[in-house]
């Protein structure tokens, strides 16, 4: 979406400067934007400083028309300055921040309880956002890394009035948890009624949840627009180097309970309980792709998706494509096999994938 | 010898409730702010711990006589006579308990999170409402402690109470005075019953402050 065509009452203004770490000026429609570039880039830096929680040199924020910081050198006498408690937003830290001595049903009570926060869902609705219904009478110190995340994850929910900000929801979990917990967060954007920001320093979790893209490096904001247009061209950037390239998909089970339908492509998959036209969230490493010149029907591997690659990108350790095949996938090659096989942009190519590699996540 | 017990404990407890909510906001800005002269604050609260206690109670007489500035003001303005008054040995236990108050209590306060502090304000809470639900039962267990420790250390003062309240009306003292008045009186047994009930007090009320430090670490 084109930020001259929104609603005033659904954007946001953020102008935020912190002397030698953070310089931004964004307009930001309604929906998820998702922050990505990689650590150290000023991405914590920034959803603090829109909660205020840290101290600004300059700052100009105003969220659907409600000036919540106003301190620029041009405003300086108007200086407003609200206190974090008084920002309508619901933030998601990067670690749980529960309050241990609570039980999960008081820590999502506590922005109504406590804080005075009105017009957010009830405690039954964000926790059925989240899954964890059953967990509510539990105390927030006796929960698992994945199950404290999920608790984070809904009482943000519930504190957010005006803004929902989530920082690196999906960080330092293990590789099942972050499955398992991809689909609640899906939904959890997808269904909120409020703007949401979402810090992530992995192209993946930006194509999967935003609809808008904002790439920060330095503290600075180098390039935003749709995730389609923005991400293939900086999937090389340092933010994918140390981790394993992958694809994070949303889709939708089909009818026969063992194929999944992504955009146009419908791929079937190894897990056998889906229930059909539930939605999925579905993980490909960008490793586990063949790609081939033209159609085999004797391979083993069940999915042959015909695309078109978009871009070839040099990194470390070889080369990572990106082929539209109805959507974008990731896909990781060595050097030679580009040479090898010729393969450039705009060159057709059959990319195969095995039904194991496809790791299938619902909200269940 | 019961008398004195009642009295010395009493005043302990009033010492404790005259320093409990000014240590509390001493306590919490030593932990949790940055200033200039941090360390002059910090120096003053601790003083009366190193002072030796008859030193604190002639600074008292000073602040409290009739004919200093201070006492006599509190004399003309509204009557009052604090010396040698159950007030003022309040008031000596009160400050030379009140390092202790503020040190368990800084310690503790720095044993909660600031980050669940930043949590429960972006959720809504002000600065107070963050203090009372989250700091302070997160914490509790250290402020049990403190209340204890300075309990004890208030029970026990005798230096800075001789100076200002040796003798309170109707001839009644604290247990530690009338242990030294026994030992004056050249019958040293007859403080054998006070000696032991302040010892039992005191070893009780460490294992209890040590028990809720070790609590309040688990939590």
């Amino acid at each position: 979406m084109s930020a001259a065509h929104v609603n005033a009452e659904h954007t946001l203004e953020l102008r935020v400067r912190v002397a030698g770490r953070l310089d931004v000026d964004l307009f930001l429609g309604p929906g998820c934007t998702a922050i990505v570039g990689p650590s150290g880039a000023g991405k914590s830096t920034l959803l603090a400083a829109l909660t205020g929680l840290i101290d600004v040199d300059e700052a100009r924020i105003t969220v659907a028309g409600r000036t919540l910081d106003d301190r620029t050198p041009d405003s300086r006498a108007a200086g407003v300055n609200l206190p974090p408690e008084a920002r309508g937003i619901g933030l998601a830290f990067q670690e749980a921040r529960l309050f241990p001595h609570l039980t999960v049903r008081r820590n999502l009570r506590f922005p109504v309880e406590r804080g005075g926060r009105t017009g957010t869902p009830d405690v039954d609705a964000c926790a059925a956002a989240l899954g964890i219904t059953a967990l509510l009478d539990r105390p927030a110190d006796q929960l698992s890394g994945g199950e404290a995340r999920r608790v984070a994850l809904a009482r943000a929910l519930a504190a957010a009035t005006d803004l929902l900000l989530l920082d690196e929801p999906l960080g330092s979990l293990d590789e099942g948890t972050r499955e398992r917990i991809l689909p609640w967060l899906h939904g959890l954007i997808r269904n909120s009624r409020v703007p949401t920001l979402i810090v992530t320093h992995r192209m993946s979790e930006a194509a999967l949840l935003a609809d808008h893209v904002v790439v920060i490096e330095g503290g600075k904001v180098v390039e935003q627009g749709a995730p389609l247009d923005v991400l293939p061209h900086r999937a090389t950037v340092s933010s994918l180097r140390d981790e394993e390239a992958e694809n994070l998909l949303a889709g939708t089970a089909g009818d026969d309970g063992h194929s999944v339908h992504i955009g146009s492509a419908v791929l079937s998959v190894a897990a056998h309980d889906l229930r059909p036209g539930e939605p999925v969230t579905v993980r490909l490493a960008a490793g586990e792709v063949i790609v081939g010149l033209s159609r085999h029907d004797d391979l083993s591997a069940c999915n042959a998706l015909d695309g078109k690659i978009v871009a070839i990108h040099e990194v470390d350790d070889g080369r990572l494509a990106v082929v539209d095949v109805g959507v974008m996938l990731f896909v990781s090659l060595t050097a030679d096999a580009v040479a090898g096989l010729g393969l450039e942009p705009g060159r057709e190519v059959v990319l195969y994938i095995k039904t194991t590699a496809l790791r299938i996540a619902t909200a269940r | 010898m019961s008398d004195a017990i009642v009295t010395s404990v009493v005043i302990a407890l009033g010492a404790v409730a005259l320093g409990l909510l000014p240590a509390v906001a001493l306590a919490w800005w030593l932990a949790r702010r940055h200033f200039a002269g941090k360390a002059v604050v910090e120096t003053l609260v601790a003083m009366p711990l190193v002072l030796p206690p008859v030193v604190t109670g002639y600074l008292l007489l000073m602040l409290l006589g009739r004919r200093t500035a201070f006492g006599g003001w509190l004399h003309d303005a509204f009557g009052l006579e604090l010396l040698f008054t159950p007030l003022a040995a309040t008031l000596a236990a009160a400050v030379v308990s009140f390092p202790l108050l503020v040190r368990t209590l800084r310690v503790a306060f720095e044993g909660v999170d600031p980050g669940l502090e930043q949590a429960a304000r972006s959720l809504g809470a002000g600065r107070w409402t963050t203090f009372t639900a989250v700091t302070l039962p997160l914490c509790r267990h250290g402020v049990l402690a403190a209340v204890v420790l300075a309990f004890a250390r208030a029970l026990g003062e005798f230096g800075a109470t001789l100076v200002v309240a040796g003798t309170l009306p109707g001839g009644r003292v604290t247990a530690p005075v009338a242990v030294w008045r026994e030992l004056q009186s050249g019958d040293p047994s007859r403080a054998v019953p006070l000696v032991v009930a302040l010892v039992a007090v005191a070893a009780a009320a460490m294992f209890a402050s040590e028990w809720l430090v070790r609590r309040g670490r688990r939590v």
